[in-house]
């Protein structure tokens, strides 16, 4: 009877052993894959803000390519910005360029040579001026690409290619 | 009777602790496996040369700048001419050095185009000409006369090569950050 | 004698009449739930393919073709509006395939709206996994705008070209197939069931497309003719050829309308570029020959109601780069 009962609680005590080593063992585990995922979510938040932030530089400097904006007067410069064309396409985004463009806020900025003038760019002050606004400004920030900004120079006689900045905010595509 | 309860007990109580100490031993094994994998695997990896894409931009838009160094009076040489013609020790029709008016444009461009300082998250930059690494075109350009290349711990940057007929030469742009 | 029997207490009535309800409801809140989650998964992918759409735009290349792929099945709306505002508008939607209820709704998720994209497709564009899209600039005589030309992996084309001397019109596409790998065109040998493409000069029956080339026409069987014109570029002179090809007559005749809007515009804004440069003091001279060039330029555009129109506004448009090449400061 003693016997019985001994052999009995021991299959018990095995059985509990292994139950408690399996618990044990899972609790392990989920540590060990919690610590990995950590890390990997960590390298992957990392590419995938670099990703974005490339994808951005690129939307925005993709509209240096579009017909209104590109520059092919000369062969010199085959990515610039035209910034004669984009000054008298500002006088249009209210009327036949209205929403032309799925951007809340666009415009172009002058960045070397530093102009002298800090105020917006129109005919009367044109080149001597800081940036032409085509769609106002929002809230959201921008995105900035660095681009080549080309312009008729009256006092070289030529083309002359400076250093600008495109600052765009995209909108939401629905109807 | 006693005595045989009593050595049953011992035995019990011996396979008990034979039991532990296994399951202990195996808790050990696994952990030691476990650190030498993450060892391997979060050991930092050496910094890559990553092209950052802004700078990228910035020195593909940077190439095509107009300068005020004209060598026949009628074409106004860009960077990536000046570059070439560094490389050649011309002179301008002004009788400045291009190497020098080429050093004034980068730190011009470099300085309108980001902040720098303390306070920053830009605490400096290194403009570097090079051919190979082993031919410096010009001196680095540096923020201030005072500041030393190389002090950075981190630091992102882009480059870009410049074909002249010499051979490639690399443009560099290094900011910063810490 | 005791008899065993089983009694249908009301706690087992209520219990299966609860259960039935709650069996009910929840069948029924799924499948709400399922359909209001297709409409957004539809506006989605709607949405998806207007921005996968946009990097294949080209700015410096000639041509530029993609893969899209699709999971689960879906068909792409493609729907132009030539009225509306001054450059019309191109709306892309999308319906998606479902195991559970219809397969395809009857009306596509709430469409995405452009004015600077040109798609050039059939009007209901069905894909099982892949949809391809070929990305072509048009210069008339300066760059209007990139094609975006897009095909499904359900249909095939076949271009009968036969041995084409080269500068024709079909050597250069064979080259460009070739070359691009573009997917789903096969050249010569049209297995049946292909989408065949005849050349003027080919022997061909049964083709489903008929290009005349002397008479820059593209004729569809059952659905009628449509007219194209040549890029002003020389490395790519036939992209509404292509775009003729692989639309339906009815968008590509909206998109021209759209086209001639745009080409409007842009003469409007060299225009007054070169009037513009031409009065700065030691300005770039144009004035006040190629603002006449373009004025007229813009009369012939104005008169554009078909793309039978085209033929005639290329003489204007070739005026005007000859007028634009001949000077120091060109303006385009």
């Amino acid at each position: 009877m003693m016997c019985l009962f001994a052999k009995s609680s021991k299959g018990q005590m095995k059985m509990q052993q292994t139950a408690f080593m399996l618990v044990a063992l899972v609790i392990f585990f989920s540590m060990v894959g919690l610590i990995y995922f950590s890390i990997s979510m960590a390298n992957l938040r990392k590419n995938a803000a670099k990703l974005a932030e490339k994808e951005a530089l690129e939307t925005v400097k993709m509209l240096a390519g579009t017909p209104e904006f590109a520059f092919t007067s000369s062969s010199d410069c085959s990515n610039c910005v035209d910034l004669d064309k984009v000054l008298l396409l500002s006088e249009k985004m209210d009327s036949n360029y209205k929403n032309f463009w799925n951007f809340e806020q666009l415009e172009v900025e002058i960045v070397y040579p530093k102009p002298s003038s800090n105020a917006k760019c129109t005919k009367a002050n044109y080149p001597t001026c800081k940036n032409i606004v085509l769609i106002e400004k929002g809230e959201k920030k921008p995105k900035t690409a660095f681009v080549t900004l080309a312009r008729w120079d009256s006092r070289l006689g030529t083309f002359k290619y400076e250093l600008g900045k495109i600052h765009a905010t995209e909108k939401n595509l629905t109807k | 009777m006693q005595q045989r309860k009593i050595l049953l007990n011992r035995k019990i109580n011996k396979k008990a602790q034979e039991e532990m100490v296994g399951f202990v031993l195996i808790m050990l094994l696994v952990a030691v496996i476990f650190l030498v994998f993450l060892g391997i695997f979060i050991r930092k990896k050496p910094a890559e040369r990553d092209q950052n894409a802004e700078i990228s931009q910035f020195l593909d838009a940077a190439v095509d700048y107009t300068s005020d160094c004209t060598i026949d009076g009628y074409h106004y040489l860009n960077l990536a001419e000046l570059i070439a013609k560094c490389d050649e020790r011309a002179r301008c029709n002004s009788n400045e050095e291009t190497c020098e008016v080429l050093r004034s444009s980068l730190k011009g461009l470099v300085e309108v185009s980001w902040t720098f300082g303390p306070e920053s998250p830009n605490k400096g930059y290194i403009v570097e000409v090079s051919r190979e690494t082993t031919r410096v075109l010009v001196p680095p350009v540096l923020p201030s006369p005072n500041a030393r290349p190389g002090g950075c711990s981190s630091h992102t940057g882009a480059e870009k090569p410049i074909f002249t007929n010499a051979g490639a030469v690399t443009l560099s742009l290094q900011i910063c950050l810490t | 004698m005791s008899k065993k029997g089983y009694e249908f207490s009301f706690a087992w009535l209520f219990t299966i009449l609860v259960g039935a309800m709650i069996i009910f409801l929840a069948v029924y809140i799924t499948t709400q739930i399922v359909g209001t989650r297709r409409l957004e998964q539809e506006t989605l992918v709607g949405k998806q393919l207007g921005i996968l759409i946009s990097p294949v735009e080209t700015n410096l290349e000639q041509a530029k073709f993609a893969v899209i792929s699709l999971n689960p099945e879906t068909k792409l709306i493609n729907e132009c509006d030539s009225e509306r505002g001054t450059f019309g508008s191109q709306d892309i939607s999308a319906k998606v395939s479902s195991g559970i209820g219809k397969k395809w709704t009857d009306i596509p998720g709430i469409a995405s709206s452009f004015h600077n994209k040109y798609l050039f497709s059939e009007k209901e564009v069905y894909g099982k996994k892949e949809f391809y899209v070929l990305s072509k600039p048009f210069k008339f005589p300066f760059k209007l705008a990139d094609f975006i030309i897009i095909w499904p992996d359900t249909k095939n084309y076949c271009f009968e070209i036969t041995s084409a001397s080269s500068g024709s019109a079909q050597a250069a596409i064979k080259k460009e197939i070739e070359e691009l790998k573009l997917k789903n065109i096969q050249i010569g040998s049209c297995p049946a069931g292909s989408m065949k493409v005849c050349f003027s000069g080919t022997s061909g029956t049964n083709c489903n497309i008929s290009v005349d080339l002397a008479n820059k026409k593209v004729t569809h069987k059952n659905q009628g003719a449509v007219f194209y014109a040549e890029s002003f570029d020389n490395e790519d002179k036939y992209a509404l050829l292509y775009a003729a090809i692989f639309s339906e007559p009815e968008v590509y005749e909206c998109q021209i309308k759209r086209l001639a809007a745009r080409a409007s515009e842009l003469a409007l804004i060299n225009k007054e570029k070169s009037e513009f440069l031409t009065a700065q003091r030691g300005g770039c001279s144009s004035a006040p020959v190629l603002p006449k060039a373009l004025e007229y330029f813009r009369t012939a555009l104005a008169s554009i109601d078909s793309s039978s129109d085209l033929d005639n506004v290329r003489d204007k448009a070739e005026e005007l780069k000859q007028k634009n090449d001949v000077l120091i400061c060109k303006v385009f």
